[in-house]
């Protein structure tokens, strides 16, 4: 990318690559193979600023914008993607979703503790049988005095086991009406909450992805986020910032392979010459460079536009 | 858009480069393979392609 660059991203970035080298990368293929979520990685990013990227520094965040946060995740998914996904769903979902729409009390009883990493965050939507199809959720709350009681199970959930704190959402109202849906804080070690499968994946293994139970969980009114009714549109919203930060992930990615491939290309010799002297390996290279271009530009382009309308 | 294609390109590259590591790229001692794994979820996750090609389209098609 030959736009100049902001001052305090260039920092991120050089802080990222810095922390990754020492900290990720020896022991990331253990963590692949085993499938260990390594927390401790998470909160040496605590340390750095990097779990509360977005937060305000009133909340004990880092107080960056968006060119911060796409640069931090897309230094991490260059050398681990798992660690990026992680990191990504904290901020973007979690995190994301408290300091949009949580009011005063709840920001500030809740993010300090994820911005520092004290606590790690999940952020609950999907389940079993409703991916895309969020709508016709099945986790229902019902009201009983001034609680709500929690019933049903989320699926694929990045952190659904370790998270200490979660985000989620469920019916309150009609199925398929999209405000029949209310998000909900939920802390680890509320009676009725527990973790359940966790996934055996074909890649993002050190990213944790599991299931969360929900039985006769009996979350308190002030746990609410916004008004009962709006959290499918929260979600949604929630979802668009989210965005960015998986667009920067595939764009850390794309970069990782491309470095090494570009690398290697050059000291691997077949037929006498590097292999990179064949037009056939050189085109390659050739349209990676320019897709990988194209997508950092409209990456660049996201953040902008998130910069210029912040809510 | 850029969640879209963005996710396409390094399903592409981690392609790619597996490709250009020849049989060395199919093993753990070089870093494409576990890339060629990884990006996958960046297709799926927090909206598929699918989806976001629903968007894109409905947007592109308002009015
Ligand atoms: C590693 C990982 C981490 C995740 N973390 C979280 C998390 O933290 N929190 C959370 O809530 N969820 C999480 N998810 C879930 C993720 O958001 C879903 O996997 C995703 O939304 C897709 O849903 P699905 O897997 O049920 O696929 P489905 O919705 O069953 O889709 C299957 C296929 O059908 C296609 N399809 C579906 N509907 C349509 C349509 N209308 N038109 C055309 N094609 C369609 C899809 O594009 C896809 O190709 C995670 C998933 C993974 C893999
Ligand atoms: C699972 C597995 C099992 C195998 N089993 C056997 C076996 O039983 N017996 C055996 O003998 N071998 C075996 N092999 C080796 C296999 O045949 C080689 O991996 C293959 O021939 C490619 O060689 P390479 O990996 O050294 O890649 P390279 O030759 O280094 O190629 C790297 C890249 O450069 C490209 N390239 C090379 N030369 C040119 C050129 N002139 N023009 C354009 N592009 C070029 C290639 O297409 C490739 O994309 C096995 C490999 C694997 C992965």
């Amino acid at each position: 990318m030959h736009f100049q660059e902001n001052e305090s991203v260039t920092m991120v970035r050089q802080m990222v690559r810095d922390f990754a080298e020492k900290h990720i990368r020896p022991d990331m293929m253990v963590w692949d193979e085993s499938q260990t979520f390594p927390i401790e990685v998470f909160k040496g990013l605590g340390e750095l600023g990097l779990m509360g990227v977005l937060v305000p520094e009133n909340y004990g965040g880092s107080g960056f914008g968006y060119y911060e946060y796409a640069a931090a995740i897309e230094e991490l998914a260059k050398v681990c993607g798992s660690v990026g996904l992680s990191m990504a769903a904290h901020n973007s979902l979690c995190t994301g979703h408290i300091m949009q729409f949580g009011n005063e009390d709840q920001k500030q009883r809740w993010l300090p503790k994820l911005a520092s990493a004290e606590w790690i965050g999940a952020w609950g939507l999907t389940e079993a049988n409703t991916g895309s199809d969020a709508l016709r959720m099945k986790c229902v709350a019902h009201k009983d005095g001034n609680e709500w009681v929690l019933n049903g199970a989320k699926n694929w959930i990045t952190h659904g086991i370790s998270g200490d704190i979660a985000v989620v959402l469920a019916r309150t109202g009609d199925l398929l009406d999209s405000h029949g849906i209310t998000a909900f804080v939920v802390e680890r070690g509320t009676p009725g909450f527990s973790g359940g499968k966790k996934e055996n994946k074909l890649g993002m293994r050190a990213s944790e992805t599991a299931e969360m139970i929900f039985e006769d969980c009996r979350i308190p009114e002030e746990n609410v986020l916004g008004n009962i009714g709006d959290g499918f549109i929260q979600a949604m919203k929630v979802l668009d910032g989210g965005r960015i930060s998986i667009a920067s992930l595939s764009l850390g990615i794309a970069k990782g392979a491309y470095e090494a491939a570009l690398k290697y290309s050059k000291e691997r010799e077949q037929f006498g010459k590097p292999i990179s002297n064949f037009q056939a390996i050189a085109f390659k290279l050739a349209d990676m460079a320019t897709k990988i271009e194209a997508a950092e530009l409209l990456i660049q382009e996201s953040c902008d536009l998130k910069t210029r309308v912040k809510t | 858009m850029a969640k879209y294609y963005a996710s396409e390109v390094s399903v592409y590259c981690a392609n790619e480069a597996v490709q250009i590591f020849g049989g060395y790229g199919y093993t753990k001692d070089f870093p494409v393979e576990k890339f060629y794994r990884d990006c996958k979820l960046c297709t799926i996750g927090e909206g598929t392609s699918e989806i976001q090609k629903l968007v894109i389209s409905r947007a592109i098609l308002k009015d």
